[in-house]
């Protein structure tokens, strides 16, 4: 089974150890059984995104057949402020709390209007920004493609509200670590709003893996969460 | 077999956990190799300790050798009586103490009636324990640990991984205190270091199932960079040890 971690960072964060460079994380995707990363590097969420390209090539190769890169936007009027998306990215990632932007205003309209026009996808951080804030983004920018990383225990029953509402929103469903909430998801909404991360290395990726192994739903379903649904959600399939 | 040393059953009140039965539990456990878990009853923790308590015991009894329990206390209320009659039920591995939820400190004097019926009776004590709260920080829970000679099982190993380090240097200084390793914080680089610090024989498995999803506790040891030996003493090996102290037969 083909498995893509649709939520992780690549690179040293402030709280604790993680794979660092492009080949420890590949010899960790390798103990897991991962056959594919969609990473946002760790300095564009916890450096300042404008200035990532310094970092960029110390890390190693990140143009690596086996990872997709998500790199951070900050919507800004002003030239030198921000940083938009990078014309080749179909994927990129915003935290408007951690880079003190605002999502509404008309700055970040405008670029998500125009992902929306391209049918590129907006990661967004659940305990970051709060489910509200994804609700109001996702009714103004109807047709734009979210995925919601880092859901967590505690809002299942949010989460699947949110799930309901905007059907162009799927779930990253490594961090819904309470008992039987992934099936609970699969039952309400179907395995095709659903994609397998683990928001390593904040959260442990040994966890998510080895439940994406046990879960009590279909094969057919696993394969949905494992990679299907990111495959059809974002026309991935050419990053075999 | 693992053994899961922290586990509950039921409803919880701020946010939904779509599996509280025992018969999700049990399945679960069956699919990843737990062969059985200690529980106690959320609503015991949330309201009522007696209720929750019978409801703990009654789910045991309905699956001897898949279920043991720990009997909550909350040191609000005076159920010296109930506590006492039911330490002796064989089925019972000690008692719960969430100093957090009832908002009194696990060095507080009403918890100690409760804290020498159960080391009278030779069984264990599993607190919870979080980092810097007035109620049950993992020094709290160690100097508890220190004015009895029973096992006390630090639950969460202290919740956040800042505090490791500390939890490592009192578990290995403290001979009746072991880190138990549920919770979502912890990723395996820091339950690697905490092993690292206070060896492999001071730490336990526990899920924190049914708020926490067991798989995710058991994969985040098993996908970990520990030795073999060392996985196993901590899913097994050393709970084992601890039961059999306690004069509890597995099945």
């Amino acid at each position: 089974m083909r498995v893509i971690d649709t939520h992780r960072l690549l690179g040293p964060v402030p709280t604790g150890p993680a794979p660092s460079t492009v080949s420890a994380l590949i010899d960790r995707m390798d103990r897991l059984g991962i056959d594919h990363a969609v990473v946002t590097p760790s300095w564009h969420v916890f450096g300042d995104p404008r200035a990532a390209g310094e970092y960029d090539q110390q890390i190693g190769d990140l143009s690596h057949r086996r990872l997709t890169v998500v790199p951070c936007v900050i919507p800004s009027s002003v030239r030198g402020a921000g940083i938009g998306p990078p014309a080749e990215a179909r994927i990129v990632r915003a935290c408007p709390v951690r880079h003190r932007f605002d999502l509404m205003a008309r700055p970040g309209r405008e670029v998500w209007a125009g992902l929306a026009a391209t049918g590129r996808v907006l990661v967004l951080d659940a305990m970051e920004m709060g489910l509200s804030a994804i609700d109001a983004l996702c009714k103004a920018e109807s047709e734009l493609k979210v995925l919601v990383v880092n859901l967590r225990y505690r809002e299942v029953r949010r989460g699947l509200e949110l799930l309901i509402a905007h059907p162009n929103l799927i779930l990253e469903m490594g961090t819904l670590n309470s008992a039987g909430a992934v099936e609970f998801m699969v039952e309400h909404v179907g395995a095709d709003r659903l994609t397998f991360g683990t928001g390593a290395p904040l959260h442990d990726d040994g966890g998510a893996r080895f439940a994406l192994d046990h879960l009590f739903v279909g094969d057919d379903e696993v394969e949905l969460m494992a990679h299907g649904t990111w495959e059809r959600f974002t026309g991935a399939d050419d990053d075999h | 077999m693992i053994i899961d040393l922290h586990a509950h059953l039921g409803s919880w009140h701020d946010f939904l956990l779509p599996e509280p039965s025992s018969e999700w539990l049990l399945r679960t456990n069956e699919r990843v190799g737990i062969g059985i878990s200690c529980v106690s009853h959320l609503s015991a923790i949330a309201f009522d300790a007696r209720h929750g308590n019978a409801l703990a015991l009654a789910a045991a009894e309905g699956n001897p050798g898949r279920l043991a329990v720990w009997l909550t206390v909350n040191p609000h209320f005076d159920d010296i009586g109930f506590i006492r009659e039911h330490l002796a039920h064989p089925m019972v591995w000690g008692l719960k103490l969430h100093p957090e939820v009832h908002q009194y400190p696990v060095t507080g004097p009403r918890y100690e009636p409760y804290l020498r019926m159960v080391e009278e009776a030779g069984l264990a004590v599993l607190s919870h324990g979080e980092t810097r709260t007035p109620w049950s920080t993992p020094a709290d829970v160690a100097e508890v640990a220190r004015r009895h000679t029973n096992t006390f099982l630090l639950g969460h190993a202290g919740l956040l991984a800042d505090s490791i380090d500390q939890v490592a240097v009192l578990a290995a200084t403290v001979p009746n205190l072991y880190a138990e390793l549920s919770g979502s914080q912890l990723t395996h680089p820091f339950i690697e270091r905490l092993v690292e610090g206070v060896g492999e024989e001071k730490v336990v498995f526990g899920s924190d199932a049914c708020f926490l999803d067991q798989r995710w506790g058991v994969g985040r040891i098993h996908y970990s960079n520990l030795s073999g030996e060392a996985k196993a003493k901590i899913f097994s090996g050393n709970a084992e040890r601890i039961l059999d102290a306690m004069g509890r037969k597995l099945q």
